[in-house]
């Protein structure tokens, strides 16, 4: 507005004797200092920085600028991969949740955050605040799942040499039955890539699901909330042919891209272990319940968990599993 | 090392042996993929950024090789911590060399910026003082990452809130010599010209002055917020939520009627609007290039106005 202004911000001259603050810190001594000063929130740490701030805006607002950097993208990224828990705790809520996680050193160790808040599970569980949802840390482990298959490595297009389709291993058989235990216990299996579990001590499988619904309180009402242990399984699917065929409802809808979030017995999750080591159905099996083994096959096959079988560890796996 | 890159850093503008054409593109969102790939709706090419794709597999590859497929597409990095004093992130950058491999964009580009520490990643651009010291330790990244990827990057100048005491030279002479000495590119965001200069009091069209136009390869277009502090003052944040400010505009007028023909992009991160406004945004920007090349060699020489922030007067 008519003032005459300075063409540079001011800068301090290689020929000044003068040592102002910060002016004599190598780069890796300021950084030191303002990875401090922003992960401690201690204004007095700022002096050190020889921050210059023209005008009536103070050095401490200025710098208050990345740490709400820091804390709303995270956050954002936070919420991004818990929309479920957001939703269930409230927005306010699940930014205090967000802020304490930050404060208890939960900042990412990568640039790309897909795994970012891989702890946060068991954060919620020791949050006293929320107490009073014990099953909430698990509705977290399932949207972490659901986020880890989601991004994982896709399927081979041809399974492999050796490898019998579950169609063909089922020839004249109903599709329900393609899994029977007495027609594969031979067998090893090749699961799907992307098959991601972790343990739940409640049922938030179902929280889930009701989540995905058009009507999530009349899903959530018909969960009868009590401690029961089980796991939870994520595979993510591809629908055949082109892209943008097969489009479902929701995240997982793009693209051709199915995602199948599941809940098996407690059981599976030695089993699916050891069958994804390359141990046969029978071995793997480990004496579990002939009911549940049934139960739990008949899951993997409907949600595209198996891409098919083989008679006998190919030569491929026996070397690699020989070897030291 | 800058000895064993420099024979190969192309000498000429980058676009010229870039597919990326000199017109408006938009910063793409997974929202937008479906809607810009039935219909990019008079968008000229795409940016993403890169570590949105640093996944084994997913939907996001499936969209993406569709895109790359369609439309000439850039690579955004924001988090390779070019500035960082610490050495750079050896597993980041192999997976953004693979990310280039797999899908060899147009363009490619960072940022002046820090953004990790001792294991930590801070998930925002951080600044950096300028003096000898940093301008030897990004350069080294810079070249690290030119080496590893096999071809020139683009660095973007940042968005500052303040200045460092120990800073030695403008920032104008630190991306001069920065792209001198490591043969990178400069990516000049006016956004952050225009926000960095407000907020630290300097005149933004005489910083863009100082800039030489033929080390830019890319221009950024985004808008920002404005944050009311105390009274009359504000700090201007880069948010990327909002459309191009005007005196923003102008600006860009202001330098395109120098600046040789180069692609440029519209971003918006924050609260991301329908494709119809991002469609909007870059048509505005697709007027005043071609306004701007229909004028060179008439009225070449001649400076537009440019206004003052509006927020001139901080004290």
């Amino acid at each position: 507005m008519g003032r005459k202004k300075a063409k540079f911000p001011p800068v301090k001259m290689p020929s000044s004797n003068e040592k102002k603050a910060g002016g004599g810190l190598s780069l890796n001594a300021l950084q030191a200092r303002f990875a401090a000063a922003l992960q401690n929130g201690d204004d007095a740490a700022l002096a050190d920085l020889g921050i210059q701030a023209s005008g009536n805006i103070d050095a401490a607002k200025r710098f208050a600028v990345y740490r709400n950097n820091v804390f709303h993208s995270l956050t954002q990224a936070l919420a991004d991969a818990h929309p479920v828990v957001e939703r269930l705790v409230g927005e306010e809520f699940f930014r205090a949740l967000a802020r304490a996680h930050l404060d208890a050193g939960g900042l990412p160790k990568h640039a790309p955050l897909h795994d970012y808040g891989a702890g946060f599970a068991d954060f919620i569980e020791g949050f006293a605040p929320a107490a009073g949802l014990p099953w909430l840390g698990d509705v977290a482990r399932v949207e972490r799942t659901h986020l880890r298959a989601w991004h994982s490595a896709d399927a081979p297009m041809n399974a492999g040499a050796g490898i019998i389709p579950p169609s063909e291993a089922d020839a004249g058989n109903d599709a329900g039955d393609d899994a029977d235990p007495e027609r594969i216990a031979g067998m090893a299996l090749l699961l799907h890539p992307s098959l991601t579990m972790e343990a739940l001590n409640w049922p938030a499988v179902a929280v889930w699901e009701a989540h995905q619904q058009s009507d999530v309180e009349a899903g959530l009402a018909k969960i009868r909330m009590r401690a029961q242990k089980n796991i939870v399984v994520a595979v993510r699917g591809r629908i055949a042919g082109v892209a943008g065929a097969g489009e479902i409802a929701g995240e997982g809808g793009e693209n051709g891209e199915t995602m199948r979030v599941f809940s098996l017995p407690w059981q599976a999750q030695g089993f699916l272990h050891r069958l994804g080591a390359g141990e046969r159905v029978l071995d793997a099996a480990h004496g579990m319940e002939e009911e549940i083994l049934r139960q739990v096959l008949a899951s993997l096959a409907q949600n595209g968990a198996i891409l098919g079988l083989r008679e006998r560890a190919t030569p491929s796996d026996s070397a690699s599993m020989d070897s030291p | 090392m800058a000895a064993l890159w420099r024979p190969t850093i192309p000498t000429s503008r980058p676009e010229d042996n870039s597919p990326i054409p000199p017109w408006a593109g938009i910063g793409l969102k997974p929202r937008h993929y479906r809607e810009v790939l039935a219909d990019p709706g008079g968008i000229a090419w795409f940016e993403v950024h890169a570590e949105n794709y640093m996944t084994a597999g997913g939907a996001a590859h499936t969209w993406l090789e569709r895109l790359r497929r369609e439309h000439p597409f850039s690579l955004h990095g924001v988090g390779l911590s070019l500035g960082g004093a610490e050495d750079l992130d050896g597993e980041h950058l192999a997976s953004l060399r693979r990310l280039v491999e797999r899908y060899q964009p147009g363009l490619v580009s960072e940022h002046l910026a820090w953004c990790r520490r001792g294991g930590v990643f801070f998930n925002d651009l951080l600044p950096l003082p300028l003096n000898e010291e940093s301008l030897a330790i990004t350069r080294r990244h810079i070249e690290q990452t030119q080496e590893a990827l096999g071809r020139r990057i683009l660095v973007e100048n940042p968005s500052n809130y303040f200045t460092f005491a120990a800073s030695t030279m403008p920032e104008t002479e630190f991306l001069s010599r920065l792209c001198a000495k490591s043969g990178c590119g400069l990516l000049l965001d006016i956004n952050n010209v225009h926000v960095s200069a407000c907020n630290n009091e300097f005149d933004a069209r005489n910083w863009l002055d100082a800039i030489e136009a033929e080390h830019v390869g890319e221009i950024h277009l985004a808008g920002h917020a404005v944050e009311k502090l105390n009274g009359k003052e504000h700090l201007r944040i880069d948010n990327h939520g909002a459309r191009v400010a005007e005196p923003v505009w102008e600006l860009f007028a202001h330098f395109m009627q120098r600046c040789p023909p180069t692609p440029v992009l519209v971003e918006w991160d924050t609260d991301v609007p329908p494709l119809s406004v991002l469609q909007e945004e870059a048509a505005k920007a697709d007027a005043i290039l071609t306004q701007a090349r229909g004028i060179r060699g008439v009225h070449g020489a001649q400076k537009s106005k440019i206004p003052a922030c509006e927020n001139a007067v901080l004290q």
